[in-house]
């Protein structure tokens, strides 16, 4: 279309920028047919704004704006798994690790609540036993357990006091359940009785001290 | 503006967001109340388009309801918020109203089946003006009718151009992306359905002048 043409329509549609405008304008007042032209299309584009507008029908209005509700609802709903879809390796890294640094604290902790257990009745032990070989003498001494073979014995020799009283010390591992029977050679051993020494036994580690003196 | 939008539940004065605004929390939020307020700003123009194109109020309906189902199901993937918003729906409407067009166009001549008592509908849901008398309203609703009629004679090309300037404001950039033409061939359409206007116009001249005798 010839460009003088597309112009008077720019023009009218109000389409010019300020300077096309300006320039425009000085050629409408040099050129009478132009002006004719330009008045005549604003006249009959005036007269179609009385061109009317109309609402949709009120049932088509709701049916639109309730499938926009259940649309966002179901979008809302979906958002979650969307989420979840989306960062799934994400999630699954994290649940590994999470995982990972769990069993890699969890049974070192046990293992370290375990070895201190172990260290502490390995020291009780250790002190019991000590005690057992600083002593000067030993005899041997004999626990069994009704109904199974597992009989320890502890070899203890007793020692004699100042005041000619035999006395002796010594551990040795005694089950619950057990009832001790002394298997003594001597017959000095006649009047000993079993005590029970509370100083270093633990739950964990039943012990019974035989022994002259009550600690 | 997207700082101003805070995702968290807020309530809105619907009414002072600009399109972009409520696009953003529909979108985004999935907040339906949104979409509302774009939806009543602009249906009347939307569906004024399609009647003017297509001359009768259920296949009006219909089309105004395809287009806004493709709005709400296509929103968050097809639309780009760098352009207007209504602009991207206009272009839906009108290519929902081409199609149908060349459907019915294989069928029947719509044009010629169009009938005097066609467009009463359309009348009766004219949105109210304000406070005019009873006559003022009824030259104004014969004046309205009048144009209307010559504007459905005009061919489709060159009605849609007047009708999406008229009805939507777009620019012609706009018009030209949406009817898929250059900005100079939506010019000279306008510039020919302005020219076939005056003449029905004239043609109108005399049959008044006929009646006023």
């Amino acid at each position: 279309m010839h460009s003088n043409q597309t112009d008077v329509i720019r023009y009218v549609m109000d389409e010019m920028d300020p300077s096309e405008r300006l320039t425009f304008e000085k050629k409408l007042l040099s050129d009478e047919n132009l002006l004719i032209e330009v008045e005549s299309f604003k006249n009959t584009w005036k007269r179609t704004h009385s061109v009317p507008k109309v609402s949709a029908p009120k049932i088509v209005q709701q049916q639109i704006l309730s499938q926009a509700l259940t649309h966002a609802d179901a979008k809302s709903n979906t958002t979650l798994i969307s989420i979840i879809s989306t960062h799934k390796y994400k999630i699954a890294a994290g649940f590994v690790l999470i995982v990972t640094a769990l069993f890699s604290w969890g049974p070192k902790g046990v293992l370290e609540q375990t070895s201190s257990l172990v260290s502490n009745n390995n020291d009780t032990e250790r002190r019991l036993e000590s005690s057992v070989t600083n002593s000067k003498d030993r005899l041997e001494l004999g626990f069994e357990n009704n109904g199974q073979n597992n009989v320890q014995d502890k070899s203890l020799k007793p020692w004699i006091d100042n005041n000619q009283v035999i006395r002796f010390a010594g551990t040795t591992d005694l089950e619950l359940t057990a009832q001790p029977s002394l298997n003594l050679s001597s017959e000095y051993s006649n009047k000993l009785r079993l005590v029970n020494d509370k100083t270093g036994y633990s739950s964990q580690s039943r012990k019974i001290l035989l022994t002259g003196n009550t600690p | 503006m997207l700082k101003k939008l805070t995702s968290k539940k807020t309530t809105y004065h619907y009414k002072s967001l600009s399109d972009k605004e409520l696009v953003i929390l529909y979108r985004r939020d999935n907040n339906s109340e949104a979409f509302n307020e774009l939806f009543t700003r602009y249906q009347s123009k939307i569906y004024s388009y399609i009647y003017s194109m297509v001359h009768h109020p259920d296949i009006a309906n219909d089309l105004f309801q395809d287009t806004f189902t493709k709005v709400i199901t296509k929103m968050d993937k097809n639309y780009n918020e760098e352009g207007k918003w209504i602009a991207w729906v206009m272009r839906i409407a009108h290519n929902a109203t081409i199609d149908y067009l060349r459907k019915a166009k294989r069928f029947v001549n719509i044009t010629a089946s169009k009938s005097e008592d066609e467009g009463t509908d359309f009348f009766h849901r004219v949105e109210d003006e304000g406070s005019l008398n009873a006559a003022e309203l009824y030259i104004q609703q014969e004046d309205k009718k009048r144009m209307f009629k010559h504007i459905s004679r005009l061919p489709e090309d060159q009605r849609a151009v007047v009708m999406l300037r008229h009805y939507d404001e777009l620019s012609f950039k706009e018009i030209a992306e949406i009817t898929g033409v250059s900005i100079n061939t939506a010019l000279g359409r306008m510039r020919y359905a302005l020219i076939n206007l005056r003449k029905y116009f004239e043609e109108e001249q005399p049959s008044e002048n006929d009646h006023a005798l």
